[in-house]
Protein backbone atom coordinates (compact mmCIF):
# COMPACT_ATOMS: atom_id res chain seq x y z
CA UNK A 1 0.00 0.00 0.00
CA UNK A 2 1.84 3.31 -0.90
CA UNK A 3 1.52 6.59 1.29
CA UNK A 4 -1.12 8.14 -0.76
CA UNK A 5 -4.00 5.28 -0.84
CA UNK A 6 -3.70 4.96 2.92
CA UNK A 7 -4.10 8.88 2.88
CA UNK A 8 -7.14 9.26 0.91
CA UNK A 9 -8.79 6.10 2.98
CA UNK A 10 -9.89 9.44 4.77
CA UNK A 11 -13.01 10.13 6.62
CA UNK A 12 -14.98 7.89 8.08
CA UNK A 13 -18.89 7.64 8.97
CA UNK A 14 -18.41 8.22 12.37
CA UNK A 15 -16.23 11.54 11.70
CA UNK A 16 -19.34 13.10 9.77
CA UNK A 17 -21.72 11.98 12.67
CA UNK A 18 -19.15 13.15 15.59
CA UNK A 19 -19.03 16.69 13.49
CA UNK A 20 -23.02 16.88 12.93
CA UNK A 21 -23.42 15.86 16.94
CA UNK A 22 -21.29 19.22 17.48
CA UNK A 23 -22.74 21.31 15.62
CA UNK A 24 -26.16 20.69 16.36
CA UNK A 25 -24.73 21.06 20.08
CA UNK A 26 -22.85 24.42 19.83
CA UNK A 27 -26.22 25.76 18.27
CA UNK A 28 -28.62 24.30 20.63
CA UNK A 29 -26.32 26.15 23.16
CA UNK A 30 -26.14 29.36 21.55
CA UNK A 31 -29.86 29.65 21.55
CA UNK A 32 -30.47 28.76 24.77
CA UNK A 33 -28.26 31.49 25.51
CA UNK A 34 -29.92 34.05 23.50
CA UNK A 35 -33.30 33.44 25.32
CA UNK A 36 -34.39 36.60 27.39
CA UNK A 37 -33.55 39.90 27.12
CA UNK A 38 -30.27 41.63 25.92
CA UNK A 39 -31.15 44.96 27.26
CA UNK A 40 -31.28 44.01 30.71
CA UNK A 41 -28.15 42.62 32.01
CA UNK A 42 -27.44 40.84 35.12
CA UNK A 43 -23.51 40.53 36.17
CA UNK A 44 -23.82 37.37 37.95
CA UNK A 45 -20.71 37.53 40.04
CA UNK A 46 -19.01 34.51 42.03
CA UNK A 47 -16.40 34.61 44.13
CA UNK A 48 -14.89 30.42 45.66
CA UNK A 49 -17.89 28.74 44.02
CA UNK A 50 -20.81 31.60 46.27
CA UNK A 51 -22.73 34.19 43.97
CA UNK A 52 -21.72 37.28 45.56
CA UNK A 53 -23.30 40.12 43.41
CA UNK A 54 -25.82 40.10 41.08
CA UNK A 55 -25.86 43.46 39.66
CA UNK A 56 -28.59 44.82 37.25
CA UNK A 57 -26.40 46.61 34.69
CA UNK A 58 -29.16 48.91 33.41
CA UNK A 59 -29.64 50.51 36.81
CA UNK A 60 -25.71 50.86 36.98
CA UNK A 61 -25.18 54.99 37.11
CA UNK A 62 -21.65 55.75 37.64
CA UNK A 63 -19.18 53.47 36.62
CA UNK A 64 -17.03 52.03 39.53
CA UNK A 65 -14.50 49.22 40.34
CA UNK A 66 -15.45 45.79 42.42
CA UNK A 67 -12.32 44.29 44.23
CA UNK A 68 -13.44 40.35 44.80
CA UNK A 69 -10.36 38.24 46.11
CA UNK A 70 -7.14 39.84 44.34
CA UNK A 71 -9.10 40.49 41.00
CA UNK A 72 -10.26 44.17 40.17
CA UNK A 73 -13.64 44.32 38.33
CA UNK A 74 -15.03 47.55 36.56
CA UNK A 75 -18.38 47.77 36.50
CA UNK A 76 -20.14 50.03 33.84
CA UNK A 77 -23.91 50.30 32.45
CA UNK A 78 -22.81 48.80 29.25
CA UNK A 79 -20.37 45.89 30.42
CA UNK A 80 -17.93 44.42 33.01
CA UNK A 81 -14.43 44.04 32.60
CA UNK A 82 -11.55 42.46 34.50
CA UNK A 83 -9.70 45.39 35.12
CA UNK A 84 -6.45 43.38 36.82
CA UNK A 85 -5.83 40.24 38.49
CA UNK A 86 -2.72 39.24 40.33
CA UNK A 87 -1.96 35.84 38.60
CA UNK A 88 0.02 34.93 35.92
CA UNK A 89 -1.47 34.28 32.82
CA UNK A 90 -4.08 36.99 32.56
CA UNK A 91 -6.71 35.91 30.31
CA UNK A 92 -9.04 37.84 32.20
CA UNK A 93 -7.73 41.22 31.65
CA UNK A 94 -6.84 40.04 27.62
CA UNK A 95 -10.07 39.57 27.10
CA UNK A 96 -11.60 42.86 27.43
CA UNK A 97 -15.22 43.88 28.31
CA UNK A 98 -18.01 40.93 28.71
CA UNK A 99 -20.82 42.93 27.06
CA UNK A 100 -23.71 40.22 25.67
CA UNK A 101 -25.90 37.94 27.26
CA UNK A 102 -23.95 34.88 27.53
CA UNK A 103 -20.40 36.21 28.02
CA UNK A 104 -18.13 34.51 30.75
CA UNK A 105 -14.96 35.06 31.97
CA UNK A 106 -13.57 33.73 34.68
CA UNK A 107 -10.22 34.27 36.42
CA UNK A 108 -9.36 30.90 37.76
CA UNK A 109 -6.55 30.95 40.12
CA UNK A 110 -8.28 33.82 42.07
CA UNK A 111 -11.51 31.11 42.06
CA UNK A 112 -13.65 34.84 40.42
CA UNK A 113 -16.32 33.84 37.98
CA UNK A 114 -18.50 36.67 35.82
CA UNK A 115 -21.36 35.60 33.80
CA UNK A 116 -23.46 37.82 31.84
CA UNK A 117 -26.75 36.85 32.17
CA UNK A 118 -30.24 37.67 30.31
CA UNK A 119 -33.18 39.35 32.67
CA UNK A 120 -34.84 35.84 32.72
CA UNK A 121 -37.57 36.74 35.55
CA UNK A 122 -38.78 39.98 34.20
CA UNK A 123 -41.59 38.82 32.14
CA UNK A 124 -43.61 41.73 34.11
CA UNK A 125 -41.49 44.35 32.24
CA UNK A 126 -42.02 42.85 28.82
CA UNK A 127 -45.61 42.69 29.14
CA UNK A 128 -45.56 47.00 30.24
CA UNK A 129 -44.86 47.58 26.23
CA UNK B 1 11.92 0.01 29.51
CA UNK B 2 13.13 -1.45 26.78
CA UNK B 3 16.02 1.01 25.39
CA UNK B 4 13.86 2.13 22.41
CA UNK B 5 10.99 2.73 23.94
CA UNK B 6 12.80 4.96 26.24
CA UNK B 7 13.97 6.47 23.15
CA UNK B 8 10.84 7.43 21.86
CA UNK B 9 9.43 8.79 24.83
CA UNK B 10 12.12 11.47 25.77
CA UNK B 11 12.33 12.61 21.87
CA UNK B 12 8.58 13.09 21.83
CA UNK B 13 8.16 14.32 25.33
CA UNK B 14 10.73 17.34 24.58
CA UNK B 15 8.61 17.83 21.13
CA UNK B 16 5.58 18.52 23.07
CA UNK B 17 6.94 20.30 25.53
CA UNK B 18 8.36 22.58 22.60
CA UNK B 19 5.00 22.67 20.91
CA UNK B 20 3.71 23.87 24.26
CA UNK B 21 5.73 26.22 24.85
CA UNK B 22 5.90 27.99 21.15
CA UNK B 23 1.97 27.85 21.41
CA UNK B 24 1.72 29.64 25.15
CA UNK B 25 4.12 32.35 24.44
CA UNK B 26 4.82 32.82 20.64
CA UNK B 27 1.21 32.71 19.17
CA UNK B 28 -0.59 36.20 19.70
CA UNK B 29 -3.66 36.46 21.03
CA UNK B 30 -6.39 36.52 18.42
CA UNK B 31 -9.28 39.17 18.81
CA UNK B 32 -12.32 36.99 17.89
CA UNK B 33 -11.15 33.95 19.42
CA UNK B 34 -11.87 32.33 23.13
CA UNK B 35 -9.26 33.84 25.11
CA UNK B 36 -6.78 31.14 26.70
CA UNK B 37 -7.60 29.06 23.49
CA UNK B 38 -4.57 27.61 22.08
CA UNK B 39 -4.08 24.81 18.85
CA UNK B 40 -3.44 22.37 20.93
CA UNK B 41 -0.49 21.31 18.77
CA UNK B 42 1.39 19.06 20.92
CA UNK B 43 -2.02 16.81 20.61
CA UNK B 44 -0.53 15.52 17.46
CA UNK B 45 2.44 14.25 19.47
CA UNK B 46 0.46 13.10 22.26
CA UNK B 47 -1.79 11.05 19.56
CA UNK B 48 0.60 9.89 17.77
CA UNK B 49 2.22 8.37 21.27
CA UNK B 50 -1.28 6.78 21.93
CA UNK B 51 -1.04 4.92 18.67
CA UNK B 52 2.47 3.72 18.80
CA UNK B 53 3.23 3.10 22.41
CA UNK B 54 -0.19 2.50 23.98
CA UNK B 55 -1.77 4.55 26.81
CA UNK B 56 1.38 4.36 29.09
CA UNK B 57 3.28 6.73 26.80
CA UNK B 58 0.68 8.90 26.21
CA UNK B 59 0.10 9.49 29.90
CA UNK B 60 3.33 9.74 30.08
CA UNK B 61 4.24 12.67 27.52
CA UNK B 62 0.42 14.31 29.24
CA UNK B 63 1.69 14.02 32.82
CA UNK B 64 5.58 15.75 31.44
CA UNK B 65 2.90 18.79 30.20
CA UNK B 66 1.48 19.09 32.99
CA UNK B 67 4.44 19.63 35.18
CA UNK B 68 5.54 22.05 32.29
CA UNK B 69 2.42 23.91 33.05
CA UNK B 70 2.99 23.73 36.83
CA UNK B 71 6.32 25.52 36.43
CA UNK B 72 5.55 28.15 34.34
CA UNK B 73 2.15 29.12 35.17
CA UNK B 74 1.40 27.85 38.59
CA UNK B 75 -1.39 24.82 40.60
CA UNK B 76 -4.42 25.85 38.83
CA UNK B 77 -3.38 25.88 35.27
CA UNK B 78 -1.54 22.62 36.52
CA UNK B 79 -4.99 21.11 37.51
CA UNK B 80 -6.62 22.61 34.76
CA UNK B 81 -3.99 20.79 32.33
CA UNK B 82 -4.15 17.64 34.29
CA UNK B 83 -8.17 17.25 33.83
CA UNK B 84 -8.20 18.25 29.99
CA UNK B 85 -5.07 16.20 29.05
CA UNK B 86 -5.77 12.80 31.08
CA UNK B 87 -9.42 12.75 29.21
CA UNK B 88 -8.32 13.63 26.19
CA UNK B 89 -5.51 11.08 26.47
CA UNK B 90 -7.81 8.37 27.42
CA UNK B 91 -10.28 9.10 24.93
CA UNK B 92 -7.54 9.14 22.24
CA UNK B 93 -5.89 6.09 22.95
CA UNK B 94 -8.90 4.38 23.30
CA UNK B 95 -10.61 5.37 19.84
CA UNK B 96 -6.97 4.96 18.20
CA UNK B 97 -7.28 1.71 18.65
CA UNK B 98 -9.92 1.27 16.39
CA UNK B 99 -8.87 4.03 13.97
CA UNK B 100 -10.18 4.05 10.40
CA UNK B 101 -13.46 1.77 11.74
CA UNK B 102 -15.02 4.53 14.12
CA UNK B 103 -13.24 7.79 13.77
CA UNK B 104 -10.35 8.20 11.61
CA UNK B 105 -8.03 10.58 12.67
CA UNK B 106 -9.99 13.25 11.98
CA UNK B 107 -12.68 12.34 14.35
CA UNK B 108 -10.00 11.34 16.69
CA UNK B 109 -8.44 14.81 17.04
CA UNK B 110 -12.15 16.48 16.95
CA UNK B 111 -12.78 13.84 19.99
CA UNK B 112 -9.52 14.58 21.67
CA UNK B 113 -9.51 18.70 21.62
CA UNK B 114 -13.03 18.20 22.87
CA UNK B 115 -12.07 16.40 25.67
CA UNK B 116 -9.14 18.19 26.40
CA UNK B 117 -11.21 21.85 26.64
CA UNK B 118 -14.45 20.17 28.21
CA UNK B 119 -12.26 18.79 30.89
CA UNK B 120 -9.96 21.70 31.22
CA UNK B 121 -13.81 23.55 32.26
CA UNK B 122 -14.24 20.84 34.95
CA UNK B 123 -10.97 21.62 36.34
CA UNK B 124 -11.36 24.87 36.66
CA UNK B 125 -15.22 24.64 37.66
CA UNK B 126 -14.00 22.36 40.62
CA UNK B 127 -11.37 24.88 41.67
CA UNK B 128 -13.92 28.29 41.48
CA UNK B 129 -16.61 26.03 42.96
CA UNK B 130 -19.00 26.74 40.37
CA UNK B 131 -19.92 25.56 36.73
CA UNK B 132 -21.27 28.70 35.66
CA UNK B 133 -18.00 28.50 33.53
CA UNK B 134 -19.15 26.21 31.56
CA UNK B 135 -21.36 28.87 29.76
CA UNK B 136 -17.94 29.35 28.04
CA UNK B 137 -18.40 26.02 26.69
CA UNK B 138 -20.12 27.07 23.30
CA UNK B 139 -17.18 29.21 22.60
CA UNK B 140 -14.54 26.55 23.01
CA UNK B 141 -17.08 23.57 21.54
CA UNK B 142 -16.55 26.20 18.05
CA UNK B 143 -12.81 26.35 18.06
CA UNK B 144 -12.24 22.51 19.32
CA UNK B 145 -13.74 21.40 16.37
CA UNK B 146 -11.56 23.17 14.02
CA UNK B 147 -8.29 22.70 16.19
CA UNK B 148 -8.83 19.08 16.44
CA UNK B 149 -9.58 18.69 12.56
CA UNK B 150 -6.64 20.37 12.35
CA UNK B 151 -4.22 18.43 14.70
CA UNK B 152 -6.39 15.25 13.44
CA UNK B 153 -5.35 16.00 9.61
CA UNK B 154 -2.05 17.03 10.40
CA UNK B 155 -1.49 13.27 11.97
CA UNK B 156 -3.19 12.07 9.41
CA UNK B 157 -1.12 13.17 6.78
CA UNK B 158 2.53 12.41 9.04
CA UNK B 159 1.39 9.12 10.04
CA UNK B 160 1.72 7.03 7.22
CA UNK B 161 5.32 8.96 6.80
CA UNK B 162 6.10 7.90 10.58
CA UNK B 163 5.19 4.50 9.64
CA UNK B 164 7.72 3.76 7.37
CA UNK B 165 10.41 5.37 9.63
CA UNK B 166 9.50 2.44 12.05
CA UNK B 167 10.67 2.23 15.46
CA UNK B 168 8.24 1.06 17.69
CA UNK B 169 5.49 -0.95 15.99
CA UNK B 170 2.71 0.40 15.47
CA UNK B 171 -0.07 -1.06 17.56
CA UNK B 172 -3.23 -0.98 15.44
CA UNK B 173 -4.05 -4.38 14.93
CA UNK B 174 -6.38 -3.38 11.88
CA UNK B 175 -4.31 -1.08 9.83
CA UNK B 176 -0.98 -2.80 11.21
CA UNK B 177 1.30 -3.10 7.85
CA UNK B 178 4.71 -3.07 9.48
CA UNK B 179 6.89 -5.45 10.08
Amino acid sequence: MTIDNEIKKGITKGDIILIACVILLIAVLFLLSFKGSDKKLTAEIYAYGEKTHSIALSEVGESYTLRINRCELLIEKDGVTFLSSDCADQLCVKKGKLTRQGDTMACVPEKVVVVLNGAANENIDSVAY
Amino acid sequence: MKTNKLTFLGVFGAVALVLSFIESTLVPDIPFLPVGAKPGLSNVVTMYAASVAGLPGAVYITMLKVLFVFITRGASGAFMSLCGGLLSTLAVSLLIKYEGRIFSFLGIGIAGALMHNMGQLFGASVISGTFAIFNYAKYLLIFSLITGAVTGSVLMLLMPRLKRIGGLKYKNSATDKVS
